[in-house]
């Protein structure tokens, strides 16, 4: 699914991290994490294909990340909220999808049950939780089975309770194909392939 | 999109209302000039028989007719009661009318002139009366109406590519949010260009279907009496189209 070769994040003329080679097949739970300024956000972006300035290949499917320009491949949930505040839940969620099927309305209420979000499927977003914002946008990637989502700083939104709702709903997209690169602080051992960021290299556990 | 295809329907409707008020307005005048006959005596009712063989060549003369002394003397018996007097009326030699009936939008200034040449060389054995302050009256009119209607038709143009590109833009970046959230939520790559090009057919279309309906609806019950020229509605359809591609070059960097 996601091979990676010589990649290399630099800040002026210092490389702030190195991977020589990664590969990650489909349905992975991988999780990167290290200390803060390692460069995690920046090799998620890199791998969405937001950051571009970066040495090395990253390949999806054995294509570089430019043959997938005009198609959906990768959803990144990132730091900062990506929701319209003075929309629903429900509407929040389905943005994207340019048709609700009957599938995807029963698994969108299902996950929003496993999240706790049941009754509050039709109010408005800004009145919800900064942990509840995270589980729509989860819920809205999930939902859409792209070839990876990529969840940046993971432990920082969601306790251990939540982080285990938080993998259950993950598991329908895994189960289809997809694979989850998430990065964290800690070592989050709910995930399947473990990555460290030290001394500016990802080291596999 | 229900208010932008409004708003552009209802420009466009008032663009349609001010040639058909100017279309009226024309016709109103023209009726005028019409109705105000030329009358040409002579004596001699060849020369005037000559003189509207001359005439009938011109294309703003809508109809001649010659009208016979006997004619004359009838109607002056009839309108003024002088039956008891037919005989002193008889030993009087009557001229010969002729009655020139023309085309308002036609009988204009270089026409007039045209048709006066030509009486002048008939001159002296035929004289005219015609009603030239009422005609240069109208023909003032005309010209104020025409000027009028220039300066309504390029407000109407400015007006129409001003809303449409203003109101685009404006909806376009009150949507951005929502695309931007779109996008970042694994949104389809090129749907907002899609879209934007899909609602610039709606907006470029809708407006001037309704106004055809409109206008054939009216056409159709004889409630509109002037014709709209159908170049219009192609000259309308071509302003939104450039407004919408005035629209897109500058909002290409937002529809990325």
């Amino acid at each position: 699914m996601l091979k990676i070769e010589g990649f290399s994040i630099n800040r002026g003329n210092e490389k702030i991290m190195l991977i020589s080679d990664m590969i990650i097949g489909s349905g992975m739970r991988v999780n990167l994490f290290g200390d803060n300024d390692t460069g995690r956000s920046l090799f998620l972006a890199a791998v969405h294909g937001e950051y571009k300035n970066f040495g090395g290949n990253i390949l999806i499917k054995d294509k570089p990340l430019s043959f997938y320009k005009k198609k959906k491949k990768t959803i990144l949930i990132d730091n900062n909220f990506h929701l319209l505040p003075d929309e629903t839940v429900w509407k929040n969620i389905t943005i994207p999808l340019s048709q609700v099927t009957t599938r995807q309305k029963q698994k969108i209420l299902e996950f929003c049950k496993t999240a706790n979000l049941s009754d509050k499927i039709g109010d408005k977003v800004k009145n919800l939780s900064s942990s509840a914002m995270k589980f729509i946008e989860l819920i809205r990637a999930v939902i859409q089975l792209p070839q990876i989502i990529l969840i940046d700083d993971l432990d920082n939104y969601f306790d251990d309770k939540n982080l285990v709702k938080a993998m259950d709903i993950s598991n329908f997209a895994i189960h289809g194909g997809t694979s989850l690169i998430a990065t964290s602080k800690r070592k989050l051992d709910i995930l399947d392939v473990h990555y460290r960021v030290q001394e500016h290299r990802v080291v596999k556990l | 999109m229900f208010f932008q295809i409004s708003m552009v329907f209802l420009i466009i409707l008032a663009w349609n209302m001010l040639f058909v008020g100017f279309e009226l307005q024309k016709e109103e005048h023209y009726d005028n000039i019409s109705s105000s006959p030329m009358i040409i005596l002579s004596m001699q009712e060849e020369t005037l028989i000559q003189l509207k063989d001359n005439l009938d060549t011109y294309s703003f003369i809508e109809n001649i007719t010659i009208i016979q002394d006997s004619v004359i003397a009838q109607t002056l018996i009839r309108e003024y009661d002088l039956e008891q007097n037919t005989e002193i009326l008889s030993s009087y030699i009557l001229p010969t009318a002729m009655e020139l009936r023309f085309k308002g939008e036609e009988f204009n200034e270089l026409q007039k002139k045209e048709l006066e040449r030509t009486l002048l060389g008939y001159s002296p054995s035929v004289i005219y009366y015609h009603d030239n302050a009422s005609w240069e009256k109208h023909q003032n009119k005309l010209l104020v109406l025409t000027k009028g209607y220039i300066t309504g038709f390029g407000f109407c143009l400015i007006f129409t590519i001003f809303i449409s590109i203003f109101l685009r833009i404006h909806f376009a970046m009150k949507s951005s949010k929502f695309w931007k959230i779109y996008y970042s939520a694994g949104g389809y790559p090129g749907k907002r260009k899609r879209q934007f090009l899909f609602n610039t057919l709606l907006l470029c279309t809708i407006p001037i279907i309704l106004n055809l309906l409109a206008y054939y609806t009216l056409r159709y019950f004889n409630l509109l009496k002037v014709a709209i020229d159908f170049r219009l509605f192609v000259l309308e359809l071509i302003t939104l189209i450039f407004s919408y591609t005035v629209t897109r070059i500058i909002l290409r960097k937002s529809l990325k």
